[in-house]
């Protein structure tokens, strides 16, 4: 149950998808509740990183005079800013890791019992709001935390030009593109891989140190099953999101080309958050669960013989 | 058997659905999120939520896994215990009125066996019971089991049977619980009217 072969993980694929349509309704639904309650989330963080800085750095003026004086900075200001920016970044995307993590909620329901309802997605949200900001918070720092490091380094080594080299070497004119652009793919790929399993181990209860440490100790013990499913998820995103590495040169092609792209860029942008999301949640979940069916468990000595019980009291 | 005495399991399931997970099917038998589901009416997710709860603090366990054809991944759970009792003191030190409440309700209802308690008696007799109770839950909570091996090998009706037999004994040797019970049953004599409503 437990080995990864390539049958095992076309199965998890289909069995997920399966689910995902199957409680389509409710994942659309559930989604706009969440994306919703995030965004009213989002406006109040924003606002309590804003409204103080407003009033400290003495009105709209002086705010706009703070955050142009960034421009002036040297390397070690980069620093700062870099630094600065990811500790505003976290509250305001926290809310969005717990709107995806009540998803792996409602996958969870699915996967162990079918079916999943609306108000399931709200319940996830609210009990394990810490737990999934928190999850959602070390994903965002292993993910980034060392490409940021990357760049602070290289600032600190080469300069501030190194910060235009990174930028532009990523752009697709520039001949460092593939080179860049693979190892930031392997980077995402692998790093998030290795995280995988860390909001269904949320879900399952575990603590965000516990569930992160199961998770990478998981994806280790258990390479082939966990990457396996992951990979596959990330091919399928790639396979969907392919046709929109080529909208440079759609624009500069024909009215009837882009007209034709953003026609079919609706549907897909639409099955990718409403099914391909709910499927991906769905599949982590249930690999999650069969990779630690004998985790927990205890034995219960046999029934054997059972009957009716002649002493009856205490 | 399993005393509780822990005030915050106590209060953890005096929730009712809670309580009706553990003390009427997984202390019976292993079941699924669906199956406590259909069987309370509640949305699989509210289940899933209280069965994490439980197992967070010890009272239920996974005790197996099961893949169905369609690829459901179903985890069977269980209660830790075959039987469980309330530590009397605890419960009344944890919910409070709620407690007493149900004490006093107790004591008033055996007046339907002849037994009338005046209003002024029954905190009397709330203290009688509670001390009985608590004595009788501490010997029972004791292990008397001397073959822990052969005792796993017996069927589950002889392991409740033999055990029922023992934990009677076992109340019957104690001099402090013969004693607090004899002070219980001497206030229920004197308490009883003896009239009944044919």
């Amino acid at each position: 149950m437990k080995n990864a072969s390539f049958h095992a993980i076309v199965e998890d694929l289909k069995i997920s998808f399966k689910f995902a349509t199957r409680n389509l309704i409710s994942y659309i639904l559930a989604l706009l509740g969440v994306i919703i309650i995030s965004a009213i989330l989002l406006v109040l963080v924003a606002a309590m990183i804003f409204i103080p800085l407003f009033f400290v750095s003495g009105g709209l003026e002086g705010l706009i005079a703070l955050f142009t004086s960034f421009s002036t900075m040297t390397e070690a200001g980069f620093t700062n800013i870099a630094v600065g920016g990811l500790l505003i970044a976290l509250p305001l995307v926290a809310p969005f890791f717990v709107a995806i993590g009540a998803m792996f909620g409602m996958g969870r329901e699915i996967v162990e019992s079918e079916g999943t309802s609306i108000e399931g997605v709200f319940t996830w949200y609210r009990r394990k709001f810490f737990s999934l900001a928190g999850g959602g918070i070390v994903l965002f720092l292993v993910v980034l935390g060392p490409l940021i490091l990357i760049l602070l380094a290289g600032s600190v080594i080469f300069g501030v030009e190194f910060f235009g080299f990174m930028i532009i070497g990523a752009s697709p004119a520039s001949y460092m593109y593939p080179v860049i652009g693979a190892l930031l793919t392997i980077w995402f790929v692998v790093s998030t891989g290795l995280l995988s399993m860390l909001f269904p181990a949320i879900i399952d209860g575990h603590s965000v140190l516990d569930a992160t440490r199961k998770s990478i100790k998981m994806s280790i013990q258990y390479f082939d099953r966990v990457f396996g499913v992951w990979i596959a998820f990330m091919a399928i995103l790639g396979a969907c999101l392919l046709p929109l590495t080529g909208f440079p040169w759609v624009l500069a092609a024909p009215w009837p080309w882009i007209a034709l792209l953003s026609v079919l860029a609706i549907p897909a942008i639409l099955i990718l958050i409403f099914v391909y999301l709910p499927a991906l949640t769905i599949g982590l979940t249930r690999v999650y669960m069969i990779l630690t069916a004998d985790d927990d468990e205890e034995t219960t000595p046999q029934e054997d013989g059972t009957g009716p019980n002649f002493i009856g009291g205490l | 058997m399993e005393i509780i005495e822990d005030k915050k399991l106590i209060q953890l399931l005096m929730e009712p659905t809670r309580a009706k997970i553990i003390f009427d099917y997984l202390v019976k038998d292993a079941m699924t999120v669906k199956q406590l589901a259909d069987l309370t009416r509640k949305n699989p997710g509210t289940i899933l939520h209280h069965i994490q709860k439980l197992k967070e603090v010890g009272l239920v366990f996974e005790e197996r896994t099961e893949q169905t054809q369609t690829g459901i991944v179903q985890r069977y759970y269980r209660a830790s215990a075959r039987e469980y009792r309330m530590g009397i003191s605890e419960m009344v030190q944890a919910t409070g009125d709620d407690a007493t409440k149900r004490l006093r309700s107790m004591i008033t209802s055996l007046s339907v066996y002849g037994i009338d308690i005046p209003e002024r008696q029954i905190g009397e007799a709330v203290d009688l019971l509670t001390a009985l109770i608590d004595r009788e839950n501490e010997i029972s909570s004791s292990n008397l089991i001397v073959n822990e091996d052969q005792h796993d090998e017996l069927s589950s009706s002889d392991r409740g049977d033999a055990s029922r037999i023992m934990r009677r004994f076992a109340l019957e040797e104690d001099s402090q619980y013969r004693e607090l019970r004899d002070r219980w049953h001497n206030f229920l004599r004197s308490h009883r009217t003896g009239v009944r409503n044919e």
